[in-house]
């Protein structure tokens, strides 16, 4: 995998073709939150007829400002690819296509972040949240969440005199792992 | 563990062999098993005895509509109380009418007919 | 998406909605279906001799056929086979197989409502599978309608995921009141 600077990506994607890398394989994106402040933008290209491995290029973006150049013009099938990342990440492609894919065009969000939670999970009573021997909710007493759902102190239904969780913090715990908050 | 051609059909629980853990309802991907219990203390103990509790499964209910027969719930069991059956899981009229009911006490006390 | 002559005798007409997994086994309850002489109908007799079925429509052999338009969705409209005549004692089903993604939830509703119009009444609606009853394994999506029942009134919910395609038969059997010699 070879890492390119967000500036150098058209012209390398350019290159890659002009080297017999004519193939467009696909384009997806990582959301590294927790271990860097990252979204990265992976691309893979092949050479149908030479034999050769196939090459994969990656950039990183800052998850702030997410902002790339689309490669559509170099190869037409990436703007499918490009769309589904702009929609579900929320990465600018510059110069590419805004329309959405495949989410309905009032829907908000960017599902795929991993510090957006999914929201039907914390909507409904997880049957799991009970306890063996119980029948309802006992007030007061600390629920088990289910996977994908941040621990209360997190997120939802935290202590509003704490500051709000970090994204990272929230990523973290939507999938099981401890952060540490200072409990009152 | 059941042939395959028995599994993935329809899913009984053996209720004498449930104990209230909740690890199926914890593991189910679709969260559709819904379990109420409660505790009891154990009768005929000897004198002097600690007490102790034991749970009762009041309410183990799957709903159909939610279910994707992937087995975890069977599998994960570990007192084996969910088995497959080779009959087929009857459709119904409303979505409410898919929400399977298998505490005997809950369903009138009727062992469930099983249509072939 | 064309009709299917369920029993080859115009007594009953099947459009399959084919969203996802659940369409291969509506196929395959295409393909199992028994040839006419094996079926009678309990409640009156059949309108005419049952003629062989009808060859089961297919993307391998597409042939020309009688279009109709369904009301646009984002610019687009659905084509689907125009109903042939009915009669009063014809029934329509339509049957939902799969997930219904939120993105194409209005283009379901307009194919129903397309069906309905065609009819000249309701169809029967199944709900053909785990996602189409409820959303299935993908209820928690941020993508996806918790049943197509959140858009349409449903007959019949069929578990499954996916069900077998005689669970799918049985269910259009007895709606149409027939049972199996």
């Amino acid at each position: 995998m070879t890492e390119v600077l967000p500036e150098d990506w058209l012209a390398a994607v350019e290159a890659l073709k002009r080297d017999g890398f004519d193939y467009f394989d696909w384009l997806g994106c990582v959301d590294e939150i927790g271990r860097r402040e990252c979204f990265r933008i992976v691309l893979v290209v092949r050479n149908l007829g030479g034999g050769a491995e196939p090459r994969m290029l990656s950039c990183s973006l800052p998850r702030d400002h997410p902002r790339i150049a689309s490669v559509a013009a170099v190869f037409a099938g990436a703007a499918w690819h490009e769309r589904e990342v702009s929609e579900l990440f929320g990465v600018d492609f510059l110069g590419g296509e805004r329309r959405r894919l495949l989410l309905s065009p009032d829907f908000e969000g960017t599902p795929l972040r991993k510090d957006e939670v999914l929201a039907a999970r914390t909507g409904m009573d997880w049957p799991g949240a009970k306890e063996p021997g119980e029948s309802d909710a006992v007030p007061g007493r600390r629920r088990m969440v289910p996977p994908g759902v941040p621990e209360p102190a997190v997120w939802g239904d935290r202590d509003s005199s704490q500051p709000a969780a970090e994204p990272a913090e929230v990523a973290e715990s939507a999938v099981g792992g401890r952060v540490r908050r200072r409990r009152t | 563990m059941s042939t395959s051609g028995e599994s993935h059909r329809w899913i009984r629980l053996i209720e004498p062999a449930c104990t209230s853990c909740m690890i199926c309802a914890r593991e189910c991907p679709s969260w559709c098993i819904s379990i109420d219990s409660h505790t009891e203390p154990v009768e005929g103990l000897p004198r002097g005895a600690r007490e102790r509790t034991r749970n009762v499964l009041d309410r183990f209910a799957i709903d159909w509509s939610l279910c994707m027969y992937c087995g975890i719930c069977v599998e994960e069991c570990p007192y084996d109380a969910l088995e497959w059956v080779g009959a087929l899981t009857e459709p119904g009229p409303s979505s409410e009418s898919l929400v399977e009911e298998m505490v005997q006490a809950a369903v009138g006390g009727h062992e469930r007919q099983e249509k072939i | 998406m064309r009709w299917v002559d369920w029993y080859g005798d115009g007594s009953l007409w099947v459009l399959d909605v084919a969203l996802a997994c659940c369409t291969l086994e509506f196929d395959a309850a295409v393909a199992i279906r028994p040839e006419p002489t094996a079926m009678r109908a309990e409640s009156t007799a059949l309108r005419t001799e049952p003629t062989a079925l009808r060859p089961e429509p297919s993307v391998m052999r597409p042939e020309p056929f009688d279009e109709l338009k369904t009301a646009p969705v984002e610019g687009r409209h659905t084509v689907m086979e125009r109903l042939p005549a009915l009669d009063d004692r014809s029934q329509v089903v339509v049957v939902i197989s799969g997930t219904v993604t939120d993105r194409l939830a209005p283009a379901v509703a307009a194919i129903v409502d397309g069906c309905e119009q065609q009819a000249g009444r309701r169809p029967v609606v199944i709900s053909f599978g785990a996602c189409a009853s409820s959303g299935g394994p993908y209820w928690d999506s941020y993508a996806v309608t918790k049943g197509v029942d959140q858009l349409v009134g449903v007959d019949a919910y069929i578990p499954g995921c996916p069900p077998p395609p005689e669970a799918l038969s049985a269910v259009l059997d007895e709606i149409a009141g027939r049972v199996r010699s």
